[in-house]
């Protein structure tokens, strides 16, 4: 049998919980993203901002360290939604496998459970937004720079 | 704030500190982030959010009169209630919020001129507490659609009589070069471009950084000088789904008095969408 990955108990943890608790811990995630390590901090300004018109930025680092995926990430504390996914993106692909990344599904919003409680709006665009972190990831992860 | 035609519709920071504890007032938080509000709030202030409070699961609507009447008791909002909005992005979801409440005909709306950001950087209290509503009683009296609300077929007539128009969202939405607002592609159209005769003013562009709205002699010389508004006109505003044209629609009739403004809340996710609706690019 395949390990439990990350993911999975990610998703089960939210899965788990009565749907009007899943915003409270989508809120705990966005409060335990790492702090961005501070050699990051003077590449920020360079690093792409997601959601301009929205004023959100999020600044990510990707890399990879003997084909495990390493990944920081800065997202400002006003968009607390944004910030918990992106938590939840990077507790589930730190030190995994690049592979890893295939995982994620493309619906990862309504796999957590938390569609009805952000409203169908948000959702496809919160799920746009992580498409994008994918293609990113998967982009920098294919090369073999130390980042 | 003083040369606004209406400055009363605006309160300051200070004037909503004062009043935290007043019986015939109550703060309302409206944000784009659905999260926000439970990072922390001003004491007392109810959520009341855009997309799971005011807009029909089902339906591409608003909510109807009773539930307008049930949302009302429940966050503790009589007919008299004073009702003050603030939120994130320069008030973008507080002046949308207030234009529902406004569809129902609330009397006493007001905004806090620089919203959550000035609230915070005067470092003022936030709290997590939930508020302690009592249930209040609440009718709509008169829906205020006509007034203040454009449907598809008036926007046509509205065009085709050469009524000002315009357009809030950004210059490269505007231009047809952009099919959707960046990340968020599900708000796009088929079609890009804008409904013809319509001008560009960002709705962004009324807003200081400081999150407040522009002096009544900066939003003269955008509006009036920029692109030939005058007071007298009826004017429709709209963006991609009617809530940054909701902030434009604030400017103009409180701000700078202008009595016939109403919101495309269709906009462009409908226009852009429709067969045969005449296009310009």
């Amino acid at each position: 049998m395949m390990p439990t990955s990350q993911l999975d108990n990610i998703l089960e943890e939210f899965q788990s919980l009565d749907e009007d608790f899943r915003l409270e811990l989508l809120l705990d995630y966005a409060e335990k993203l790492p702090a961005l390590p501070p050699e990051f901090q003077d590449d920020k300004q360079k690093e792409m901002a997601l959601v301009p018109e929205c004023q959100t930025p999020v600044y990510l680092f990707i890399g990879t360290e003997n084909d495990t995926i390493e990944i920081y990430a800065e997202v400002a504390p006003e968009s607390p939604t944004i910030r918990g996914v992106v938590s939840i993106l990077v507790h589930a692909l730190q030190g995994t496998p690049v592979q890893t990344i295939e995982n994620i599904p493309y619906d990862l919003i309504y796999k957590l459970g938390l569609a009805h409680k952000i409203g169908s709006m948000r959702s496809h665009g919160i799920n746009a937004i992580i498409q994008r972190i994918k293609e990113r990831i998967k982009q920098e992860s294919g090369s073999t720079d130390k980042i | 704030m003083s040369n606004y035609i209406h400055p009363e519709v605006l309160v300051d920071t200070q004037w909503v500190a004062d009043h935290l504890n007043d019986l015939e007032v109550r703060i309302v938080e409206s944000d784009e982030d659905v999260l926000l509000y439970e990072t922390g709030h001003i004491p007392d202030a109810v959520k009341i959010d855009w997309q799971l409070n005011l807009q029909d699961p089902v339906v591409r609507d608003y909510i109807d009169k009773s539930q307008f009447e049930k949302l009302m008791s429940e966050k503790g909002i009589s007919n008299q209630t004073k009702v003050v909005f603030y939120g994130d992005k320069n008030n973008w979801w507080a002046c949308y919020a207030l234009w529902v409440f406004k569809l129902f005909g609330h009397q006493h709306c007001l905004v806090m001129n620089g919203g959550r950001q000035k609230w915070i950087e005067e470092g003022r209290a936030l709290t997590k507490e939930l508020p302690n509503t009592a249930a209040a009683e609440y009718t709509v009296n008169r829906v205020n659609e006509q007034q203040i609300r454009a449907f598809r077929d008036e926007v046509l007539l509205h065009t085709k009589a050469k009524k000002p128009l315009i357009d809030v969202r950004s210059s490269q939405e505007y231009t047809g070069e952009l099919l959707h607002m960046e990340n968020y592609p599900q708000e796009g159209a088929l079609r890009g471009g804008h409904i013809p005769g319509a001008q560009n003013v960002p709705w962004a562009t009324a807003a200081n950084e400081d999150g407040t709205f522009k002096s009544y002699v900066e939003l003269k010389e955008i509006y009036e000088k920029g692109v030939g508004l005058n007071i007298e006109n009826e004017v429709i505003a709209y963006c991609r789904i009617g809530e940054r044209s909701a902030h434009t629609w604030f400017v103009l009739t409180y701000l700078l008095g202008y009595k016939k403004v109403r919101n495309y809340d269709g906009s462009w996710t409908e226009w852009g969408n429709m067969v045969r609706s005449p296009i310009e690019r």
